[in-house]
């Protein structure tokens, strides 16, 4: 693994306040806090996971970084810049740096371009290439990806969700970025085209030395995928390490029920049964103290008041859990 | 055997369209025991809800047609049903459960309402006794405080609750067989877990048959006590679930299995099935899997191969199964 390798995004106690109007005037009524103080790093090559159920703001997390959404404090340091303090202009230079591969396949590709003009679009919104230079390029990218040339020519709606998603990754790729922030890429897809797209992604990072924030719901496709992984709950991470290591020795009760909830296909798979009854609160009334206490088959008294702090587990690996103090 | 609730012989559906003819289903052929629960599993597009719409008598005609030698279903020929006869046992014999149940509840009635008014066409009881029988399923399908719920409309609960819901409407006339599409797959997993269990415990409970569509094979292996693997509308391999996992024989199947990241071992690369599945309209000659199979040899092309028993309760269509190891 990358351990060696320098640090390429640095992420410290990253928040996003999504303001919630009500009435006639749109008042600003309150706010709901989809991330909150979120704190993390990956290496250059790496890839980190991050996992959590729908709504606990793992999307966000990755829209943050990028500032597709402005976040509302923290700090983003991609390769020695603080992002969060540049202009829009210098943001948008920053991005060819970095870019996004989203989960709807579809919905991401504009349906009135061709595929040439879609993987030409990066150049020519930030004026690198034109001509003939231009068309060998997005020839060569789709090649990258797997794609046959007579696919040019052709729209979105002509191709199936694999292919779709192989032209949103050519697109992401085409600036030859450092950095892909992947938002549940293959949870649209049938497990056959889930391994060819996972294993092209696993390609292009070998070959282009890419770093990924892997975001998914799929416990096995992040443990197919992830050097480290983090687990969120409710806009915070609970769980921070090595793959293997939280695999093997989850520490939070979180990541335990999650792991023990996992269909499995191993039918010897040794597990605890262990399931947590209730669903995931609403983040408009997150609970007080840790926010998984109403689930938690391990609750106590102060885990209904105060706030669990990090505790280290191992090397790299930390959880936050009043029990583990 | 007695035991004998549902036998599907030689079922064809096709649906004819401007583009051409969909032969949406191949001669598939299935039986189902009282009290056992069987899997249907296969790919986006391979006919596994045509199967179960086709056994309801829910595809529209025109476009589709359903042609089949029997639907035998608890001593009675389906097809040989008319309208009314057919929609007598739609809902009180065989319900069904879909992948979204937010869509499936009407969104302008509470929750209990809906409940009880399924109740009450299927048992002559009042509003009232309706109103009550609703509320003690609610309780049973582990809804916390069910009268309170069921006063509810189906936006204000979530997904998972959606779908006790439905499990206690479609439960409460104690069908015979439960066709359940997906049941599942718009949850997250801890809330999947839990509506797994339930399921498990009420189709004990209620001796109920279930057939259970899904493309995940995890959910499979959680709850089916058969599986059958469909590919291009064919069932391409049947067995008890544990020895399809253990002793996979169709090539597709072994291929699907392979395709899927797994929790224990970690390899770098997932094997991929070559190619892409095949349009309906036209489908490959012979094995309709043969074009993209490795084994494949001239009588593949050819000829259409019969379900071949490997051994007790485990049938392959192939005809080159033996050849893979």
């Amino acid at each position: 693994m990358s351990h060696n390798l320098p640090t390429l995004l640095q992420v410290n106690n990253l928040v996003k306040d999504f303001p919630i109007r009500e009435g006639v005037f749109r008042r600003v009524a309150g706010s709901l806090r989809a991330v909150d103080r979120v704190t993390f790093s990956i290496d250059e090559g790496e890839t980190l996971g991050l996992v959590g159920e729908s709504g606990c703001g793992k999307t966000t997390v990755g829209r943050a970084i990028l500032r597709l959404v402005e976040p509302t404090a923290g700090l983003v340091i991609f390769s020695g810049d603080d992002l969060l303090s540049l202009s829009p202009r210098e943001m948008d230079e920053r991005r060819t740096n970095m870019q996004v591969v989203m989960q709807d396949p579809i919905s991401s590709l504009d349906p009135r371009m061709s595929i040439k003009d879609i993987v030409a679009e990066p150049f020519v919104a930030h004026g690198r290439l034109k001509g003939q230079a231009l068309r060998d390029r997005v020839a060569a990218l789709l090649e990258m990806v797997g794609m046959a040339p007579q696919h040019l020519w052709r729209y979105p709606h002509e191709l199936s969700g694999g292919q779709r998603q192989r032209i949103n990754i050519a697109r992401a790729i085409a600036l030859s970025p450092r950095f892909l922030v992947l938002d549940e890429p293959t949870s649209a897809l049938d497990v056959s085209v889930q391994a060819q797209i996972l294993n092209l992604l696993a390609d292009l990072q070998r070959d282009m030395k890419l770093t990924y924030l892997f975001i998914s719901h799929d416990l096995s496709v992040i443990k197919h995928v992830s050097h480290r992984i983090a687990i969120m709950y409710l806009g915070r991470v609970v769980e921070i390490g090595p793959v293997d290591e939280v695999y093997d020795n989850p520490a939070h009760p979180y990541t335990q029920t999650l792991l023990a909830a996992i269909p499995a296909i191993d039918l010897d798979r040794k597990r605890k049964r262990f399931l947590i009854s209730g669903e995931m609160p609403s983040a408009l009334t997150p609970p007080p103290g840790c926010h998984f206490h109403t689930r938690c088959p391990l609750v106590q008294e102060t885990c209904r008041r105060v706030e669990p702090a990090k505790a280290t587990i191992g090397k790299e690996h930390s959880a936050s859990c009043h029990l583990l103090r | 055997m007695g035991d004998l609730l549902l036998r599907v012989k030689d079922l064809y559906t096709h649906f004819y369209t401007f583009e051409g003819t969909v032969k949406a289903l191949d001669g598939i052929s299935l039986e189902l025991k009282r009290a056992e629960t069987l899997g249907l599993v296969g790919e986006t597009g391979c006919g596994k809800s045509v199967t179960a719409l086709s056994i309801l008598g829910l595809i529209p005609c025109p476009p589709g047609k359903v042609e089949a030698a029997e639907i035998w279903f608890d001593g009675v020929d389906l097809l040989k049903l008319d309208k009314e006869e057919m929609r007598a046992i739609r809902g009180k014999k065989i319900a069904m459960i879909f992948q979204e149940p937010a869509t499936a509840l009407n969104p302008v009635f509470p929750v209990g309402e809906q409940t009880a008014e399924i109740i009450r066409i299927h048992k002559q009881v009042s509003k009232r006794e309706g109103m009550q029988k609703a509320v003690e399923m609610f309780h049973l399908v582990g809804i916390p405080d069910p009268d309170r719920v069921s006063k509810k409309y189906p936006h204000e609960l979530s997904g998972g609750m959606n779908q006790r819901v439905m499990i206690a409407a479609k439960l409460s006339s104690n069908p015979a067989l439960l066709v359940a599409d997906e049941p599942t797959t718009a949850l997250d997993v801890t809330v999947q877990a839990q509506i797994l269990q339930l399921m498990k415990g009420l189709v004990q409970r209620f001796r109920t048959a279930v057939i259970f569509i899904t493309h995940d094979l995890g959910v499979v292996a959680e709850i089916c006590d058969r599986v059958a693997v469909m590919y291009a509308g064919v069932i391409v391999e049947s067995s008890k679930t544990r020895v399809l996992f253990e002793n996979p024989r169709h090539p597709y199947t072994r291929s699907l299995l392979q395709a899927i990241p797994k929790l224990v071992e970690r390899i770098d690369r997932l094997p991929v099935i070559s190619g892409t599945v095949p349009s309906l309209i036209n489908p490959p000659s012979g094995c309709r899997f043969h074009p993209r199979c490795s084994l494949a040899d001239s009588p593949c092309k050819v000829e259409k191969p019969s379900p071949t028993s490997v051994e007790a309760e485990h049938w392959v269509s192939c005809f080159r199964y033996d050849q893979g190891d």
